[in-house]
């Protein structure tokens, strides 16, 4: 019993230490990404730091996040904490589209602005609605691989195949891009024959099998497609150990290293890259206008960027592919 | 002892009972591929080194699940473990600008140590395996996303990653790792005391105890084994990934169980073979590999493989009766 309120107490005494706070704070705004495993998600979090670093007398960024985009619930758990804390104002990249809607209605029921960013939240109750249209961007891939392929293989591309290496099901954002790129492939070149599709669950060493099984059973394989960083670095890596940069063409979405190396390698001929910096720091600057009286869009598209070797080193690239370097360290 | 080689004897009739699914399974694959495509895809020297290397890393991690599932006992923690080994060596090389054999070594030493908590708190704390591997998962994959801030770690030497994708006397690198590991453990399980104890206390813990088997440290060494299994399966994939992925490993531990009771091993203890459960990994991940090359729908192929661990235990179960 002695020991219970000993460690009790010292619970206490550590929780009040972490809740400290000095008086006359700036705007204590959350923001909260789906999965604190991905580069994609850290980049949005540099963004809306960075906004709290450039202008430390508006906000105080606090950041929090689920461990994998697959806990759609602790994600929900997350959220309804942030909000007993009281916050501000939140940004949320909420997973699901659908069971963050009451926390976030009860939120904004008690006047704390709520910004959604990447994946749309099927309530009208936000303040605003900052993403990329996934369905446009892989449809985007699919213009570009048909470039490329017509550059390698002639006008006539019949008896050709292409194939998409999937993250995994059920994830909206996913199949936006898979159906996107899909669609868009088979309106603009329906003579290219399409492989059904193989999910990987997002594990690298399973992308990278289906990779290699995709290319040993199809002769004609001349295109692939992976829909985010996991599937893109292991299709990079299949092709240059066999040898297959100039047969395949390979677009794939988002910048971790491995694609980036892939791409100056040869590996991979395109990137299509969003700016999850942008999404981060725009979704903090809103909340704080918001908290300031003024009215901002109720919805805005940040555009994607295709990154091919050709504008590689452009500035403007540069800060998108590694938004690392654009942090601002205190 | 005279129950024991009863025991041996059954399971070397189940293993061979395997071995003839395994080829039944290929040369049906096979068939297929050919009906379909018109040309064999399947039996070639290039995709059966691709089924091999596929199978090497979940082999290995499955070898050690066997060994400690055999003690009646199972490890949750088996992919955290990989991935803690996998970024560590990353790490180490790219990052601490350790050697690549110190980078091994300490990489190894230090995911081993999850097995030695693991095995004390198992059996000095009394807690269910299923838990204390269960939370030493979470808390693992907590340490990963710490040591690395979620990120991937890249930029490791050429002869480092270029192992993965090397192969001797036409076999992948990977496999002669896998294959070490297989003849050792088979060794250990059936010549060494501590390979006997591990059945021992896997049938019956309280009667191990009585005839005075050191039941503390077999389960030590069982646990203690299966992490330095999976310390050894991570630097694999660190190779293969080329970089130290955070997430890499997640969801390993189902594969790994799947291949052990594929493999004729029993979660109640005291069953399991070595070749049992390669030959489990193999037949796993061929059919995933005959999937793809047949073009089978992905969702399908789930719901097969999840009926295939079921109808291995059910098999298993009306044989022995």
């Amino acid at each position: 019993m002695k020991k219970l309120v000993l460690v009790l107490s010292l619970l206490v005494v550590v929780f009040s230490l972490c809740a400290w706070q000095s008086p006359d704070q700036p705007y204590d705004v959350a923001v909260i990404i789906k999965a604190t495993d991905s580069d994609f998600w850290q980049y949005v979090l540099v963004g809306a730091e960075n906004y709290g670093a450039e202008f430390p007398e508006r906000v105080k960024i606090s950041t929090f996040g689920p461990p994998s985009e697959a806990d759609i619930e602790q994600q929900v758990s997350i959220l309804e904490d942030v909000i007993s804390g009281n916050p501000d104002a939140i940004v949320i990249s909420s997973t699901s589209s659908d069971a963050t809607i009451p926390a976030i209605e009860r939120a904004m029921d008690s006047g704390i602005p709520v910004v959604t960013i990447d994946n749309r939240v099927n309530t009208d109750k936000v303040t605003s609605f900052i993403a990329t249209d996934n369905i446009i961007a892989g449809g985007r891939a699919a213009e570009e691989m048909l470039k490329m392929l017509k550059e390698r293989y002639g006008d006539d591309l019949s008896g050709k195949a292409i194939s998409v290496v999937s993250s995994i099901a059920g994830v909206k954002v996913m199949e936006d891009r898979d159906s996107g790129f899909l669609n868009k492939m088979k309106e603009i070149a329906p003579e290219i024959e399409i492989i059904e599709p193989q999910y990987c669950d997002n594990d690298m060493t399973k992308a990278m099998s289906i990779t290699e099984d995709l290319i040993t059973a199809n002769d004609n394989l001349v295109g692939l497609y992976g829909g985010n960083n996991i599937t893109g670095s292991g299709i990079s890596r299949v092709i240059s150990q066999l040898g297959k940069e100039e047969d395949i063409v390979v677009i794939a979405f988002d910048s971790d290293p491995e694609e980036v190396k892939g791409l100056e390698a040869g590996s991979i001929d395109a990137l299509v890259v969003q700016d999850p910096y942008g999404m981060g720091y725009q979704g903090v600057d809103f909340v704080y206008k918001t908290l300031m009286g003024e009215t901002v869009d109720k919805e805005v598209e940040t555009p994607v960027a295709l990154v091919t070797r050709e504008n590689f080193k452009d500035e403007a690239i540069q800060g998108l592919l590694d938004p690392y370097s654009r942090k601002i360290n205190k | 002892m005279k129950k024991n080689r009863a025991v041996t004897n059954t399971r070397i009739s189940t293993d061979i009972l395997l071995l003839i699914i395994y080829v039944i399974m290929c040369l049906i694959i096979f068939a297929l591929t050919i009906i379909t495509s018109g040309q064999n895809k399947f039996l070639t020297p290039n995709n059966i080194t691709n089924v091999i290397r596929q199978t090497s890393i979940n082999g290995v991690i499955a070898i050690g699940m066997t060994v400690v599932v055999i003690t009646g006992g199972i490890d949750l923690s088996v992919g955290s473990v990989v991935g803690l080994s996998g970024v560590l060596v990353a790490k180490f090389m790219a990052q601490s600008n350790m050697g690549i054999l110190p980078a091994i070594l300490v990489a190894a030493l230090v995911s081993t140590l999850i097995g030695v908590l693991n095995g004390i708190i198992i059996f000095d704390g009394k807690v269910p395996a299923f838990i204390a591997t269960l939370g030493m998962m979470t808390a693992v994959r907590g340490l990963i996303m710490l040591v690395t801030s979620a990120r991937m770690v890249s930029g490791l030497p050429r002869a480092f990653t270029d192992f993965a994708q090397a192969t001797f006397l036409g076999l992948p690198a990977l496999f002669y790792i896998w294959l070490i590991i297989m003849l050792v453990t088979a060794f250990i399980l059936k010549y060494t005391t501590f390979g006997r104890h591990l059945y021992a206390i896997g049938s019956n813990i309280e009667s191990a105890r009585l005839s005075g088997i050191n039941v503390r440290l077999t389960t030590y060494g069982a646990y203690i084994y299966c992490s330095f299994l999976c310390a050894i399966a991570g630097i694999m994939m660190a190779s293969r990934l080329g970089n130290g992925v955070p997430t890499g490993g997640q969801g390993y531990e189902t594969d790994a169980i799947a291949s052990a009771v594929i493999g004729g091993a029993s979660l109640s203890g005291a069953e399991g073979t070595v070749l049992g459960t390669v030959i489990g990994a193999l037949i796993m991940q061929t059919f995933r590999n005959g999937g793809n090359l047949l073009r089978i729908n992905p969702h399908l192929m789930e719901i097969v493989i999840g009926l295939l661990i079921i109808g291995a235990v059910l098999i298993d179960k009306r044989t022995k009766k």
